[in-house]
């Protein structure tokens, strides 16, 4: 009978600790959210090309060396798609890249795209559609 | 003898753990999927081939990411969780109070038509909640009280269920308790508070449990009354996650399953006697 007391009592305290934990997370959501969320520096997508002639087919710009991301043959870079509190939604998008110098890298990419701007330093690993704070242009 | 006795007992025994693992399963996978990466969570869920599917439930790599991404990444999940806590609180508490008092009317007050007026009660128990949900939209909307937690509230502490529990129960105490009280001057608020709650304890504990889980569960009336998706409770929201977060599904659960737990285990003593006098003194 004192066992199952001890136990009730252990329990209550439990599920008040527990919603107490919840509730601290859940006010506090919003600081927690943006301390854990990855830095990045972004650049706008110039339009332009190495070679430096004018530029003649659409949706071909110049992009930091460092934001262009290259996996198993397939070159990509995360445009920002930005919120009113310096943070953003990245999306992953994939371009095709045409020539290179010590700073930028000429790309062709979806037209669609030209006017945003594109990551080119993380604090950590991004994933297509992560939320990130944007910390200098 | 003690032993053959015991042995004899082994089947029974058996097929008790066999049924209790059945129904425990779905818990128990809930539980491993949510200690799994969202990597191994999606695998295990992606039928889009048609052989066989095995189920794992030991993770091939232990993972809080689940939880961590429910906890710290995804405040959604948390407020919904607490619009699930405002909307079965009160449902709850009221739904009890409201009960308790009209049993009490039905079960050991004497008025013209009681009897007639507790059948049209009881048909209120036979109509679904998708029926009754159309007109308590309309009652709403001209009450000016849609998209309010209190849409889903209001309508929810009236349950014909609730009264027809607390009149069984009711009609356990003798009616001699009641007359006594009165010829010593007890005014029926006074007989409802000292004789009659004490005594239905055990009703009032089954129901709140079963109004609680009732309530906790809704997915209909905020999906038919709130607009704004941020007044969903976790129910909902669970209900519609996609392949993409299926991993938060299952620490969801998790965390959506400790309260009514909780409170089981607080009321369980009194769970088993809902028909029983409660106050043996």
């Amino acid at each position: 009978m004192k066992k199952k007391s001890k136990l009730k009592k252990a329990i209550i305290i439990f599920g008040i600790t527990f919603l107490a934990v919840v509730a601290v997370l859940t006010y506090f959501a919003g600081t927690i959210e943006y301390m854990l969320l990855p830095r990045v520096s972004v650049a706008n997508i110039e339009s332009g090309q190495i070679s430096g002639e004018p530029v003649t087919e659409q949706g071909v710009c110049l992009v930091p060396n460092m934001s262009v991301v290259e996996s198993d043959g397939i070159a990509y870079i995360f445009i920002l798609y930005p919120r009113e509190d310096n943070t953003a939604y990245i999306e992953e998008v994939n371009v095709q890249v045409r020539d290179r110098n010590n700073m930028y890298c000429e790309i062709k990419l979806d037209p669609t795209f030209t006017s945003y701007s594109v990551v080119y330093e993380t604090s950590r690993d991004l994933v297509n559609g992560d939320k990130v704070v944007v910390e200098a242009n | 003898m003690k032993k053959l006795k015991k042995l004899k007992k082994l089947p029974k025994y058996i097929l008790l753990a066999a049924i209790a693992a059945f129904f425990l399963f779905p818990v128990i996978y809930m539980l491993a999927m949510s200690v799994m990466t969202s990597e191994e969570v999606s695998r295990i869920l992606d039928f889009s081939s048609d052989g066989f599917k095995s189920i794992d439930l030991i993770p091939q790599v232990f993972s809080l990411e689940q939880y961590y991404q429910v906890f710290f990444r995804r405040a959604d999940y948390l407020l919904e969780f607490w619009n699930s806590i405002i909307i079965t609180v009160p449902t709850v508490i009221g739904q009890t109070v409201v009960c308790a008092l009209a049993a009490f009317a039905f079960g050991k007050l004497e008025f013209p038509g009681r009897d007639k007026l507790f059948f049209v009660y009881i048909i209120l128990l036979i109509l679904p909640t998708q029926v009754t949900l159309v007109p308590n939209y309309i009652v709403l909307n001209n009450m000016g009280l849609l998209n309010s937690f209190l849409a889903v509230i209001l309508p929810g502490m009236f349950s014909a269920f609730g009264v027809c529990l607390l009149r069984q129960s009711v009609r356990y105490i003798p009616d001699a308790f009641i007359e006594a009280a009165r010829m010593d001057g007890a005014s029926y608020i006074n007989i409802f508070l000292k004789i009659i709650l004490p005594q239905i304890k055990g009703g009032l504990v089954t129901l709140f449990l079963l109004c609680f889980i009732d309530n906790y569960n809704l997915i209909e009336q905020p999906l038919a009354y709130f607009n704004d998706s941020e007044k969903y409770p976790l129910a909902v929201t669970m209900s519609e996650i996609g392949v993409n977060d299926a991993g938060i599904v299952f620490a969801c659960g998790v965390m959506f399953m400790i309260p009514p737990l909780l409170i089981y285990y607080i009321g369980q003593d009194d769970v088993s006697s809902p028909f029983t006098l409660s106050d043996k003194g």
